[in-house]
């Protein structure tokens, strides 16, 4: 019987449901992160009797065939690149993007990563970097007798030395958009790697068009909505339930069957 | 004759389908634009033969055979996603995709940018504007706002105008999986149709009615089943009784 096998692809698709809202609960608290969301579609359909086939010589045709359906199947996980809530820190390198635009990241191995996880830190040689210490594109180094670091809307740098009243001008965040951010690759740590499907990285600075402004002293908490979250975890279950009623359902009656003399 | 055996059998036969039917409406409850589907039974009048001179009236047989399939037309509930390429649809009208079979409609406006920068569907098919051309989105562009007419703009500037069709008869439509219909009806312009960005149109599965349905169809099942099983036994009895021989 065919029900035996939609119901497991409903069920193993309801899985998939709730494996994505638990990383999405799990990073609840993730600077930066956004949610993802599960797609489903249907899988193909199987005609027993062909709509729009012809019933007779007379040219009538079949007004609504018979068409059996093989379950579901997942379409896709993407992200949703919704702004997450701000959230006061006073870190003076703590900077929150609000509106579009991701910072840019050296890695390692010289590619360029993009992220909009602002906490950043100090490495040794002054150089502003990410939590793992890579390196953001933008700013010079911070000198060593830099006595406080201000960022404007802008995301200049600047820098007031000891003993000087002029602060010292460190350069500007260079920022990254994308036309379809949904189409981003997620490689963990907060970042994203740029892919055809993105669409071509806009390089430009914060504030200007297409661009949303830095906040220093702030993060940009996880886009998660807790409440939706949970809503739809439950929702998943029962899902997932009743998928597995189906098939105890199609059992029974497979039973009622071999019981036939 | 094993008559009333066969009646039960297209009995069974028929609630197998309307299992695999139901099964399949709830494993599409969650799935973006599904529209739920009911099986349609007839009557199927069979003559009984070798009746003949025995018989005061000559009767039919009355079987049960799936006649059709129809999709329940009724609007999905709007889910929100925030993401701007998302886009429900809201009345009778579909979105038009590009294949190499011809125009395929969908309602399952999960919408995203392939490598040269089309918008298409979750199957990678373009999506079609009002000139039957792919909607290609310039290089650069960072705000595309769809509106409830389909029309399109990059930031601001307006790009082009999503088709959005309809039809005189929605239930001809074809199934194809993936959320795509295909028809060989003439599609019209639609008229009451609007789109909404930033959201989705779930399934308009109702979880409780397809589960009432399921015990149903098991219990109908089981009664057919038992039906055969008496059949079966009163066959079984007369064939004792009949044949006995008196010592």
């Amino acid at each position: 019987m065919r029900s035996l096998s939609i119901g497991a692809t409903g069920m193993l698709a309801q899985q998939l449901n709730v494996e994505v809202l638990s990383n999405n609960i799990a990073n609840m608290t993730t600077t930066g992160y956004k949610r993802q969301r599960a797609e489903f579609q249907d899988l193909l359909y199987q005609s027993l009797r062909r709509v729009g086939s012809q019933s007779s010589d007379a040219g009538t045709i079949v007004p609504a065939g018979v068409q059996v359906g093989a379950g579901v199947q997942a379409a896709a996980v993407y992200r949703i690149h919704e702004q997450g809530n701000m959230q006061v820190t006073d870190n003076p390198l703590d900077t929150a993007i609000s509106g579009r635009g991701f910072y840019q990241v050296e890695l390692p191995d010289g590619q360029t990563a993009y992220t909009r996880a602002g906490s950043f830190q100090l490495s040794p040689q002054g150089e502003i970097v990410t939590a793992d210490g890579y390196r953001v594109v933008g700013p010079a180094p911070v000198p060593d007798e830099a006595v406080q670091i201000s960022i404007n809307e802008s995301g200049q740098v600047m820098a007031a030395l000891d003993g000087q009243v002029e602060p010292v001008d460190l350069g500007q965040f260079e920022m990254a958009s994308f036309a379809n951010e949904t189409g981003l690759e997620a490689i963990g740590d907060n970042l994203f790697l740029e892919t055809p499907a993105a669409g071509d990285v806009v390089v430009g600075t914060a504030g200007q068009q297409g661009f949303g402004t830095i906040k220093q002293g702030m993060v940009e908490n996880s886009n998660v909505n807790i409440v939706s979250e949970i809503t739809q975890l439950i929702s998943a279950q029962r899902a997932y339930e009743m998928n597995s009623k189906v098939i105890t359902t199609t059992d029974e009656m497979m039973r009622s069957v071999s019981t036939l003399r | 004759m094993e008559n009333s055996l066969y009646a039960g059998l297209s009995y069974q036969m028929a609630l197998r389908r309307e299992m695999d039917i139901v099964s399949n409406n709830v494993a599409n409850m969650n799935t973006t634009g599904f529209k739920g589907q009911r099986p349609l039974f007839l009557e199927y009048l069979a003559e009984v033969d070798g009746g003949g001179a025995l018989s005061m009236h000559q009767d039919a047989l009355s079987m049960v055979i799936d006649h059709g399939v129809a999709h329940d037309l009724s609007q999905g509930d709007m889910i929100r996603t925030g993401n701007p390429l998302d886009v429900a649809v809201e009345g009778d009208g579909y979105l038009v995709v590009g294949s190499d079979g011809g125009p395929r409609y969908t309602r399952h406006g999960k919408l995203a940018l392939d490598i040269d920068r089309r918008l298409v569907d979750p199957n990678g098919l373009p999506v079609l504007d009002d000139g039957d051309q792919p909607v290609i989105v310039p290089a650069g562009a960072n705000e595309i706002a769809i509106r409830a007419d389909g029309s399109i703009t990059a930031d601001g500037l307006p790009l082009a105008t999503l088709k959005l069709v309809e039809f005189d008869d929605r239930q001809e439509l074809i199934s194809l999986g993936g959320g795509l219909y295909a028809s060989n009806q003439v599609p019209a312009e639609a008229e009451d149709t609007r789109l909404v960005q930033g959201m989705i149109e779930g399934s308009n599965v109702e979880p409780i009615v397809e589960m009432t349905r399921m015990i149903d169809v098991m219990r109908r099942y089981q009664s057919a089943q038992s039906l055969m099983e008496r059949e079966d036994e009163r066959l079984r009895e007369a064939i004792r009784r009949l044949g006995a021989v008196e010592a």
